[in-house]
C-alpha cells in the first residue's frame, strides 16, 4: 500500500499502487535479447492486463485497444535491444503503450466511436459497489451499467494529457514519480495535471455523486 | 461534510479497474499476439536473407569495383596530405626571411644614372613630351629607389 500526496499537499486514500519489480524483469528481458522468445511470452502474460487496462482507458474502445495492446508488445518485442535497463521494464512499455495510444487517438480523431467492456462484478471492490447500492433501488448490474456509461463519457471529454494522468494514478495506481518517468514530465507537473482532471471529473460527475450520497 | 458511505470520484474510477476482458479473450489476445510475434520474426529474417542473398549476384566485377571505392575513401586523404607535404612551394613560415635583390647594386653598373638630363636619351624625351601627365610616384619602388619616377 502506497499513500500519495496531491498537489494541495494533503494525502489522499491509501492508494493500492501495483508492485512492479523491476529486477526479475531484467533477468527476463536479457533472456530475450539472448533469443528466447519464450521469455518475452512471460512479459506478455505479466503485463498485458495492465497494458490493455491503460490503451483502453485512453481509447475507449474494447477492440481498438486489444489490436494496439498487441502492437505494444510487438514493439517492445522489436526494440528490446534499445531497452537499456536505466529505468524499469514496466516504465519502459509504458511509455510505449501511452505514446501508442496517444498516437491513435489523434489520428483516428474524426472517425471514433466508442465500445467499452463490461464491469465485472466478481472484480469490482465490494466495498464500492456497497456504497454504491445503498442509495439505489436498481439492480447491481444496471446500477454499474450507468455509472460505466457516466464515468466514460466523462473520461472521454478530458484531454489527452489529462486523461493520461488519471488513468495512470487513478486506475492503474502508479505514484506521481512513476508517470513523471512515463510521461517525461516532472512530479510536481503530474500533480498539477491531476488536480485538475479531477476537478473537471468532479464537476462533470457531480449530478450523479450527489444522487448517490443522498 | 463528506459521510464514511459517501461516494467519491477515487471510488468511481477504482471500479474502472475491473473492466476487463474475459478468459477466452486474453485467450484470443495470446493466439494473436504469438502470430503477430512470428510473423515478425519471419519478417526480419526474410529481409536478412534477401539482402544476403543478392550479395552473389553483384558478381566479382562489382565486388572489385566496390573495393576499390572502398579503398580510395580510405587512402584518398592520406595520399592527398603526402603530396600537400612534397609540393615545391615555400612554406609561408620561410618566405619573410628570405632577403630581396640589392637593388643599389644592380642599379650601380647602370651608365645612364651619371649622365646629365639633357645628354640621357630617357629623360630628355620625358621633359620635351608635352603630353606627359602629372607625375606619380610609388613609394619605395625600385624605380623611385634608382632615382626615377614612374607614370
Amino acid at each position: 500500500m502506497d499513500i500519495a500526496k496531491t498537489g494541495s499537499g494533503a494525502i489522499d486514500a491509501p492508494k493500492e499502487t501495483t508492485s512492479l519489480p523491476a529486477d526479475s524483469d531484467i533477468a527476463i528481458v536479457n533472456r530475450v535479447k539472448a533469443g528466447d522468445m519464450t521469455a518475452f511470452d512471460e512479459l506478455a502474460k505479466k503485463y498485458r492486463e495492465r497494458i490493455f487496462s491503460v490503451v483502453y482507458n485512453m481509447v475507449a474502445n474494447r477492440e481498438d485497444a486489444f489490436d494496439i495492446t498487441q502492437d505494444v508488445f510487438i514493439r517492445a518485442f522489436t526494440g528490446i535491444n534499445s531497452f537499456k535497463g536505466n529505468s524499469g521494464f514496466y516504465t519502459w512499455i509504458y511509455r510505449i503503450a501511452v505514446n501508442m495510444s496517444i498516437s491513435f487517438i489523434r489520428k483516428n480523431k474524426l472517425r471514433r466511436f466508442f465500445s467499452f467492456e463490461n464491469v465485472n462484478e466478481e472484480l469490482a471492490p465490494s466495498e464500492i459497489v456497497d456504497k454504491l447500492m445503498v442509495h439505489s433501488s436498481g439492480q447491481k448490474s444496471a446500477v454499474l451499467k450507468e455509472l460505466r456509461e457516466k464515468l466514460n463519457e466523462s473520461l472521454q471529454t478530458l484531454s489527452i494529457k489529462h486523461r493520461t494522468v488519471v488513468v495512470l494514478h487513478e486506475i492503474e495506481g502508479l505514484s506521481h514519480d512513476e508517470i513523471a518517468k512515463i510521461t517525461s514530465t516532472t512530479a510536481a507537473t503530474v500533480r498539477t495535471r491531476l488536480h485538475y482532471a479531477k476537478q473537471q471529473l468532479q464537476g462533470l460527475l457531480k449530478d450523479y455523486l450527489e444522487n448517490r450520497s443522498k | 461534510m463528506q459521510k464514511p458511505d459517501d461516494l467519491n470520484l477515487e471510488d468511481l474510477l477504482k471500479l474502472k479497474r475491473a473492466e476487463l476482458p474475459s478468459k477466452a479473450e486474453w485467450n484470443e489476445f495470446d493466439e494473436g499476439l504469438r502470430r503477430k510475434m512470428a510473423l515478425c520474426v519471419v519478417r526480419r529474417e526474410s529481409v536478412w536473407s534477401r539482402v544476403s542473398s543478392k550479395i552473389p549476384s553483384f558478381g566479382y566485377a562489382s565486388a572489385g569495383a566496390a573495393a576499390m571505392l572502398l579503398a580510395a575513401v580510405l587512402f584518398l586523404p592520406a595520399y592527398m596530405s603526402s603530396v600537400d607535404s612534397s609540393s615545391s612551394m615555400l612554406p609561408l613560415s620561410d618566405a619573410h626571411s628570405e632577403s630581396l635583390p640589392n637593388l643599389a647594386a644592380s642599379f650601380a653598373g647602370n651608365e645612364l644614372l651619371g649622365m646629365p638630363d639633357s645628354e640621357n636619351p630617357i629623360a630628355a624625351s620625358m621633359m620635351s613630351s608635352e603630353s606627359a601627365g602629372p607625375v606619380s610616384y610609388v613609394s619605395g619602388s625600385a624605380a623611385t629607389l634608382a632615382g626615377l619616377s614612374t607614370y
